[in-house]
Parts: C-alpha cells; structure tokens; sequence
C-alpha cells in the first residue's frame, strides 16, 4: 500500500515534470518558428529589393545608355 | 508488521506532507499575489498587450515576360512620442545628423507638439538611416513598417501601371483596376509586453496570419513598350506636334503589347490637348489612346473599301470615273477633293493612291444602312471593353441624322471619330481572318477562351490586306516602307477640328498611320497618331506617322526574332 502511495507520488511529479518540459518545449519551438519566420520574411523582403535592383539594372532605358556609353568609350580609346 | 514496513510507510507520510505542504504553500502564495499583489511588484509586472499589424506585400505587376513594372517592399517611417522626450536639444541634434534635416527645425516640431503621443519625422528612411536609428536607445522614437511601391521601369507605361496612394491602395490605370486582386490581406498578432516593453508571449491563438496579395501578369512587353515610346516621343519633338498616341497589338491574340501616350505642350499654340492631371503626376494622367476619340481620315478607307468589295458595289479592277483636272462633284453636289487627280482609277487604285472621290462613288452606291452595318462591324462605335476606366466608345452620326454628306465623308474616314484602340482592333480583321478579335491587356493563357467577331470573309480581308501591302510601295506609304518586312498599311491626314465646333483648321492636322507586318503572316499591328504637328516640318500620315510606325515594326520584330522578308536577306547575302 505504502509503495503504491510513494510510486503514485513519484510519477505524478514526473509527469508534473514532464508536462512542464513539453509545455518549455512548445514555448522554444514556437519561438524558433517565429524567428524563422522573421528570417524567411527579412530574406523575402531583401529578394524583392534585389529584383528591383536588377529590374532597374536591366531596364531597356539603362541598357541602351549603358551601350551608348560602353561604345562611347570604346571609340575613344 | 516488518520495522521495514513501518520505516517504508513513515516515508512515504513524510513525502506526502512534504509535497502537499509545498503545493499548499505553492498555491497560497499564488492566490494571495493573485489577490492583493505588493505595490512594487505591481508595478514591475504590468502586463500590456499590444495588437501588431503584419504587412501584407501588395502583388507585383509584371509584363508578358515576367518583367517587374511595379513591385511593393518594406520601408520604415520614424515617429516619436513627444510627450517622453526628456532632452529637445539633444534629440534633435543626433536626430539631425541622421535624418540629415537642421536640428532646430526638428526640436521646433518636438516642441510645437509636446502633448501628442504620435509624430512622424520622416515617412520614409534609407537602410542607412535605420541602422542608425537602431542605435539610439531613446525610448521615445520609433520605427514602423511600411509598404513602398517601386516601378523599376520608371515612366515606361505609366499611365497605363497607374500609382498607389498613401494607403498602398491603386489610384490609377493597373493599380487601380486590379486592386482587390492586388492587394492582400494583412496579418496581426498580439504581444504580451512587461513592463519593459519587451515582448513575453505572443498568443498563437491571437495570431493572424498574413496573405500576401497575388501578382498580375499584363500583356505589355517592356522591350516594346520602351522602343514605342522612344520612336514616339522623338517624332513628336522633331515635328513639334502637340502630342503622339501608339499601340502596338499582337492580331492573334488580341493581346496589347505596347501602348504610349505623349503630350507635348508648346508655348503660343491654342487649343492644345491638355490633362491637367499628368501635371499632379503623369501616371494619374488619362489614357487619350482608350478616352479620346480623333478623326481618323484615310486610314477608315481599308474598312469601308472591304466591305464595299464584300457587297459587290465595286470589283478590284473596275474603272471609276474618278475626276482628271479639278474635284469631283457628288449626286447632291458636293465637293470632293484628293490630293492628286489621276483620271479615271481602278478601284484597287482608289485604296492605294487614297482617292477621295473614288470612296465617295462607290459609297452612293452603298444604302445608308450598309455603310452604318460596315462601321458596326469592326466595333466602332461600341466599347472595346479592354477593361481600363473612361473608354469612350468614339462619335458616329445617328442614322437619323445620317445623310448623303455623311455618307461620303464616312467613306473618308471624315465625320466620324474613333479612338485609337477601335482602330488597332478593327484592322486586327485585315491581319487575321476577317474576325475582329477582343483586345486584352491581361496576358491569356491557353485555358482563355478568345472571343472574336466575324467583320469580312476571309478572302476579303486577305484581298485588302494585299492591297494595302501595295499602298507601301505605290501608294501613300511609299515612305513608310520597311526594308526588312512587308508591311501592309494605310496613312491618313485629317484636319484638326476646332473645339468650338465651328468647323475645322484650315492648316493643322492629325496625321496617323496604321500597318500590320509582316503581310505573310502578320505578328504585329501598330497605330500611331501624331495630333498636331507643325505644318512646316510635316503633316502628312505616311510622312509623319508612318516613319515611326515603320521604325517601331522593325525594331519589335527584330526582338521577337521575326525573320525579315525573303528578299531582303536574298539582297544582304549578296
């Protein structure tokens, strides 16, 4: 009787435990997701403004300019 | 019962005290912070939740080739609370140097406001300008997220892409057309923040997530769009016209490639196209090729010529009693002039030298309600529905008012006016099939269904489309001829009404040219309309607006990799 009572304790702390662990867990595995979403948006926002770059870089306008240029130059030379 | 067994049972008593007497204790302790928390700790652990917004990124708008015309990205706005500030001077001054704006002036905003809670000091900062603003630790400033539009193609098609407002909503043209397709939804979240401000929880139950709005894929192609727009825009000054319209449309498809609209105002001129909203911002200006309709002249003489030919009221090689000296006088007396008198012509002749006598003989052939069914028939008069607010359906006299004068002069392509759009979708007919195709500046896709109306037979629009491959090398278009590509085409000069409506300039004009290429299998159909241009320089279509019509066909094709006509490589070969 008495070694139930002490087994009872025992695992009823250790589920206490391990339910406070799980709890720990979700509470780091949610704050990972966050971060990660933050990454993943931080880099979607750093893509977007590279693809504006580039969309700026390869403009046709830009382009002819920097042909104009490029042949410019190389008649001077 | 063993020692062992009492010792085991003594154990387990003390256990259970402990662990219900630390539970108890546990739980005592929470009620009573619960109920009546000490001061200090009160303070130190306020609890406030605070709602944050999650950008949702407004779609992109790119072109047939996946180009980017218009794409949002996340910016910051700096704003302060006033109300926490504890040093002015020494605020503004840091903020100064960073926001590069005179400190005085930023400590007299502070000072003018010291009860708001809320002022922004720049509504848009550079990534330098954040990491610097980073540093401070003034608990008074702060950063919040915004959207900021960016057109990579700058003034490239930007009446047609439209703007944003403030709120990241469209105001004009795309933006404004596909907004709701445009924009997302945004996300938000609460945070639980300690005292401190800090985030502590964020409640997945309370969470929102944002939906970023969809892209849309337009049928303009840049490439296109900015050679349209620079053989236009040159044409324009170096006749130093009042202003140019140019599409460019794919026939097969129906699909919009390239679309310009110029102004160009000039110091002493009257009665100037004007839009005082391109004065707030070009991209807010009206699209004159959808809104304003003109008097197309000669290039209306193809429709009325093909149907005419369709009825029978003249064959091809028919000789018409076309004048030899002087005009030609109708049945009720009327004056027709042309600008050369060849004699009696062909009617194939009358298409190519653009004979308005010719057009008017066989047009009184026509009755009143043939003429009106010809001019139905290619969608004047009707809406093209290509889906861009203000479109006018163009101006056609009533068949009330309909008369023999108005039967001749709409032979003309007098009388009437269309928009530029009606005329491009019109002559798509002469480069397909006859059927006049639904216009889109969407792209399609395969899955689409194409929806087209029947204008001509087939073989009348195969015959007109020949005859107009003639008006290039004998006719009106001589100098509008390419050498790479057959073209098919028709010029038309018309004179500038007076906006008063007291009749017409006897010395301004609106010259237009519109030809399809190549004549074989046509990949492109290109209409341009110079309004205005000054006399003394030029004012006829095929030498004004052919030129660039011209220009545009080559350079496009050559980018669509369209090879040039048979001859033309047989003679670079040599």
């Amino acid at each position: 009787m008495a070694r139930k009572l002490i087994l009872t304790i025992l695992v009823l702390s250790f589920a206490m435990l391990e339910l406070l662990a799980v709890r720990q867990e979700q509470i780091n595995t949610v704050h990972a997701m966050t971060q990660l979403h933050r990454k993943i948006d931080a880099s979607n926002e750093e893509l977007i403004a590279i693809q504006i770059q580039i969309e700026i870089a390869c403009s046709p306008s830009a382009l002819s300019t920097n042909v104009a240029l490029a042949k410019s130059t190389n008649e001077q030379q | 019962m063993s020692n062992s067994n009492v010792r085991t049972i003594r154990v387990a008593i003390l256990l259970a005290v402990l662990v219900t007497g630390l539970m108890g204790a546990s739980i005592y302790k929470i009620v009573s912070l619960k109920l009546s928390p000490p001061a200090q700790l009160l303070a130190a652990t306020v609890t406030v939740n605070s709602t944050s917004r999650q950008l949702a990124i407004r779609g992109r708008i790119l072109d047939r080739k996946g180009r980017i015309l218009a794409a949002s990205r996340t910016g910051f706005k700096l704003f302060i609370d006033p109300s926490i500030v504890e040093d002015f001077e020494m605020i503004s001054f840091e903020l100064g140097e960073i926001l590069s704006m005179p400190p005085a002036e930023i400590e007299q905003i502070l000072r003018m406001k010291q009860n708001s809670r809320y002022v922004v000091l720049s509504s848009l900062l550079s990534k330098e300008q954040v990491l610097a603003i980073n540093t401070l630790s003034y608990r008074c400033l702060g950063l919040e997220e915004r959207l900021v539009r960016e057109y990579p193609h700058g003034d490239i098609g930007g009446a047609l892409i439209g703007l944003v407002g403030t709120e990241h909503t469209g105001l004009a043209g795309f933006e404004n057309k596909y907004n709701n397709k445009l924009t997302g939804e945004s996300g938000k979240f609460v945070r639980s923040r300690d005292s401190k401000r800090n985030t502590v929880w964020i409640s997945p139950d309370d969470f929102t997530p944002k939906s970023d709005g969809d892209d849309v894929q337009l049928s303009i192609d840049v490439v296109i769009q900015e050679i349209a727009s620079t053989c236009l825009l040159a044409e324009v000054k170096r006749c130093n016209a009042g202003g140019g319209r140019i599409i460019v449309a794919d026939p097969e498809t129906g699909e919009i490639l390239a679309m310009a609209d110029i102004l160009n105002p000039r110091e002493g001129w009257s009665q100037q196209p004007e839009d005082p909203n391109r004065i707030i911002d070009p991209r807010l200006g009206r699209n004159r090729c959808i809104t304003d309709p003109y008097e197309p002249g000669s290039t209306f003489k193809p429709f009325i010529w093909s149907v005419a030919t369709e009825l029978g009221k003249a064959k091809v090689d028919e000789i018409l009693p076309t004048p030899t000296n002087g005009p030609y006088k109708t049945k009720s007396n009327r004056t027709i002039r042309d600008a050369y008198y060849y004699g009696p012509s062909t009617w194939e002749k009358v298409l190519i030298k653009s004979m308005n006598s010719g057009m008017a003989i066989v047009s009184q052939r026509m009755s009143y309600v043939q003429l009106q069914d010809a001019v139905k028939r290619f969608g004047f008069g009707q809406l093209t529905h290509i889906g861009l607010g203000g479109e006018s359906r163009g101006i056609i006299t009533s068949p009330a008012n309909w008369d023999e004068y108005t039967q001749t002069s709409v032979s003309m392509g007098h009388e009437i006016a269309v928009t530029p759009l009606q005329m491009v979708q019109g002559f798509c007919a002469f480069a397909r099939n006859g059927t006049v195709p639904q216009l889109q500046l969407k792209l399609s896709t395969d899955e689409d269904v194409m929806f087209v109306r029947k204008a001509i037979t087939p073989e009348i629009a195969a015959l007109t489309r020949k005859i107009m491959g003639k008006v290039m090398t004998e006719g009106t278009g001589m100098r509008s001829q390419s050498e790479q590509y057959k073209l098919f085409g028709k010029s038309g000069t018309a004179q500038l009404p007076r906006a008063d409506g007291s009749g017409y300039f006897d010395d301004r004009y609106i010259a237009s040219f519109i030809a399809g290429a190549p004549i074989d299998n046509p990949k492109l159909v290109v209409l341009c309309v110079i309004d205005d241009p000054d006399k003394s320089i030029g004012h006829y279509g095929g030498t004004v607006a052919g030129p660039v019509v011209r220009d545009v066909i080559e350079q496009s094709l050559n980018y669509l990799r369209v090879p040039p006509s048979i001859d033309y490589l047989a003679n670079a070969s040599r």
